[in-house]
């Protein structure tokens, strides 16, 4: 019993990235290739990352004797990352699970249903945990001949130490259920609290540099604190370096006696838990004056309001407007920003406009609104379909919303541009016009690539906003048609033409492109439309 | 008000619906009757301009759904047998959207929400996001959502599942009111007593095929709808 729903559990995670498609054999094929290439790249890209890290601080601190800051520095990186990388899962798989209902209404004691639940967990968080002390203790390999006992001992912490992320992840995801439930704007609330999380996570990475050299200079006083101060940490690393079995002893007491605790308050309260009605604040609704609009008004209405309430949509797509943001506001806060680029590279002073244009671009690039737009109609495809309004109307209504969001973010950014550096009329026209087109062309593309890939039958909308074959198209064709124009460019054309040239090539081309793409979905588009589903 | 003319539909090689060809005229309520997979819904999409299909044609009102859809669209509502609707939205904003897109005048959009939702006892909850909503609340709001631009014909898959007694009682009610009006309905049940009950002529379907049309009691005799259906499944 208890294998069948271990079994269920892994076939959902496998489900939630190759759910069955309408596609040919062939192209599902592809699509698996696609994924595990992605899949291989964010791996190798991880790796890399925490490789360079433990690369850049393993030396200097073994040789002053500081081995165990260093495990300890390494068990503090993977707790992190498995607790920020399935705090969110955590609380699906707990408290919004969906098939609680049918399992407990079948013979299977709620321990098991728990357990499965767990399991799945802790294997998540295995796999984030291998990111981070695998090329620790490669590292340390490399550079220091490690010892059996050595090795044995780290093996032993590998297996315990998801336990103390996965405790608190349990805890969290516990609280961000009660709370998130309580609230009646929960979108918001998610949303929020997620780009708070975002802001810190690329606060770090921009000073990561900083902490670093700091961490190397006062390595001592540093792990002073950690031992006096987060006692399991130290045990970890002074397992590892002394082989001293106490310190291995303590860290088994401080991730299993929590785990223990956490497991049998939530195996206790789990049938509560699970049936427990969501605190859904009841709103009585009071007659009000209806507001009457346009069916094209409706329709991109009904995409803002879809847009709006699902945090997973918001910050999956949408993240490069808050970049474009704050894009912009660097540079009209720091205005020596331009300056400051052209001491450092002189050469490059009459491009810096189109290096400008380039960044906005890029990061307008990043956003991909429309691409998983039409699969997220799902099962309620039917309703427009039915509604006496062309499918064109529809599919165009899916491209105004990413121009919604998007175009306000970038025209003031282009904006904030012309107002750090000195531009010509020609530069001023060419720096409110490439981006805004260049993002014009992303809504329609992505609608289009959406027309043809399109997934309907998903369980989760995350399935389609993240994994989904459209959005995997959208985002790489994005990145493409900004990089091969900078490429061509710096590599062809440099020396042929001027910038502004190319620039109103570029103009020009993401011009026709638009055009191209407005009339497909304006004639052969909607018909395409009209056989989906 | 409904023509259908040897509509064939087909799924790869699987013939969902062969040459069927029916006529429902405005007052009537039609009952459209089948086993599980005979053909029901797949022809309510086609008549509803959702499903395109391979031969035959489809006249709302005289006006053929392949030339014009959205005049066809226009004069049509459809209740699907799931109610897949805008989990989102509050009721009251998916209605508004609705009347929006069928150019509904507001004073007309306010008095009919306020009559269906009343009527159906949906009003304190609309301003509830339909993903609070239960099956029975999610089948009420797209009633209303089809009643509110006041169609001249209402095609329904199943209508009754998931309403409560009372609901299905004013339903029955509301399908009568449209039809005294010079409207028409054309509905699939399984639920053969109220075909029986509540229809001028029933058609049943078999593996897409139409086998039997016609007035209540040309099609029933002296029996059954019951037992004509299951010696015509060949029970």
């Amino acid at each position: 019993m208890l294998k069948a729903l271990i079994t269920t559990r892994l076939c959902s995670l496998y489900n939630s990235v190759f759910y069955k498609t309408p596609f040919k054999k062939s192209r599902n094929i592809a699509f698996r290739i696609f994924i595990g290439f992605f899949v291989l790249y964010a791996a190798a890209s991880f790796l890399f990352m925490f490789g360079s890290f433990f690369y850049s601080i393993c030396k200097p601190m073994v040789s002053s004797g500081f081995a165990w800051l260093y495990f300890s520095i390494a068990a503090i990186t993977a707790i992190t990352l498995c607790f920020v990388g399935s705090v969110f899962l955590t609380k699906a798989q707990l408290f919004d699970a969906q098939d609680n209902d049918l399992l407990m209404s079948m013979p299977i004691p709620p321990g098991y249903i728990l357990f499965s639940r767990i399991l799945l967990l802790l294997a998540v968080n295995y796999v984030f945990e291998f990111f981070v002390l695998v090329p620790a203790i490669v590292v340390y390999c490399i550079n220091f001949r490690a010892t059996a006992g050595e090795i044995v001992i780290f093996a032993a912490e590998f297996l315990l130490l998801p336990l103390i992320p996965l405790t608190l992840s349990c805890i969290f995801g516990w609280l961000l259920a009660v709370i998130s439930e309580r609230l009646r704007y929960k979108s918001f609330f998610i949303t929020f609290f997620s780009l708070i999380i975002l802001g810190f996570y690329f606060y770090f990475m921009f000073q990561v540099n900083r902490y670093l050299q700091s961490l190397i200079q006062n390595f001592s006083s540093i792990g002073e604190k950690i031992r006096n101060y987060v006692s399991p940490l130290y045990h970890f690393g002074a397992a590892v370096s002394d082989k001293n079995v106490l310190s291995l002893a303590v860290l088994l007491l401080c991730a299993i006696v929590p785990f223990t605790v956490m497991y049998a308050a939530l195996s206790h309260n789990f049938i509560r838990i699970a049936t427990a009605k969501k605190g859904i604040t009841r709103v009585r609704y009071r007659e009000q004056p209806m507001k009457v609009s346009s069916p094209g008004a409706a329709l991109l209405k009904k995409e803002l309001l879809r847009f709006s309430s699902t945090p997973v949509y918001i910050l999956n797509t949408a993240l490069g407007v808050a970049f474009i943001l704050v894009f912009a506001a660097a540079l009209i806060i720091y205005r020596d920003i331009p300056d400051m680029f052209i001491n450092e590279f002189p050469q490059l002073t009459p491009y810096l406009y189109t290096i400008l244009i380039a960044i906005i671009c890029f990061l307008s690039s990043t956003n991909f609104i429309s691409a998983p737009s039409i699969s997220l109609e799902g099962k309620s495809l039917w309703i427009l379909q039915s509604f006496p309004v062309d499918g064109s109307d529809v599919l165009l209504a899916k491209a105004k919303l990413h121009m919604v969001i998007c175009l306000p973010a970038v025209i003031l950014a282009s904006l904030a541009c012309i107002i750090a550096v000195e531009m010509s009329l020609f530069q001023i026209l060419l720096t409110l016009l490439l981006p805004a087109t260049f993002t014009v062309f992303c809504a329609l593309f992505g609608v289009i690539i959406n027309l043809q890939f399109p997934k309907f039958d998903w369980i989760n909308e995350t399935v389609v906003i993240k994994q989904s074959l459209s959005t995997g198209i959208a985002m790489l064709s994005f990145m493409a048609a900004t990089a091969i124009p900078v490429l061509v460019y710096v590599f062809l054309l440099i020396k042929v033409i001027s910038s502004e040239l190319f620039m109103l090539i570029c103009l020009f081309v993401y011009g026709i492109l638009c055009l191209l793409m407005y009339r497909y979905l304006r004639t052969k588009g909607s018909a395409v439309f009209s056989f989906l589903g | 008000m409904l023509k259908i003319e040897n509509l064939t539909k087909k799924y790869g090689n699987k013939t969902a619906v062969d040459n069927l060809s029916l006529h429902i005229k405005k007052g009537m309520i039609f009952g459209f009757i089948g086993h599980n997979g005979a053909g029901k819904t797949t022809t309510i999409k086609c008549c509803c301009g959702i499903l395109q299909f391979d031969a035959g044609e489809i006249y709302i009102d005289g006006t053929s759904i392949k030339e014009d859809p959205l005049g066809c669209k226009r004069k049509i509502a459809y209740i699907p047998d799931n109610p897949y609707l805008y989990e989102f939205l509050t009721g009251i904003k998916y209605l508004n959207f609705v009347a929006d897109i069928f150019y509904v005048a507001k004073s007309e959009r306010e008095e009919r929400i306020k009559k269906y939702a009343d009527l159906f006892e949906l009003t304190d909850d609309l301003a509830q996001p339909i993903s609070a909503y239960s099956r029975g609340m999610k089948q009420k709001l797209a009633i209303i959502s089809a009643l509110v631009h006041d169609p001249k014909l209402v095609i329904m898959d199943e209508p009754f599942v998931g309403l409560d007694p009372k609901a299905s009682h004013h339903l029955k009610n509301i399908m009568r009111e449209i039809c005294n009006n010079g409207g028409a309905i054309f509905f699939s049940t399984h639920v053969l007593e109220v075909a029986e009950k509540l229809c001028d002529e029933v058609a049943i379907i078999k593996n897409g095929k139409l086998v039997i049309s016609g007035t209540m009691e040309e099609v029933r005799g002296n029996d059954s709808l019951e037992d004509i259906f299951l010696e015509l499944e060949g029970e």
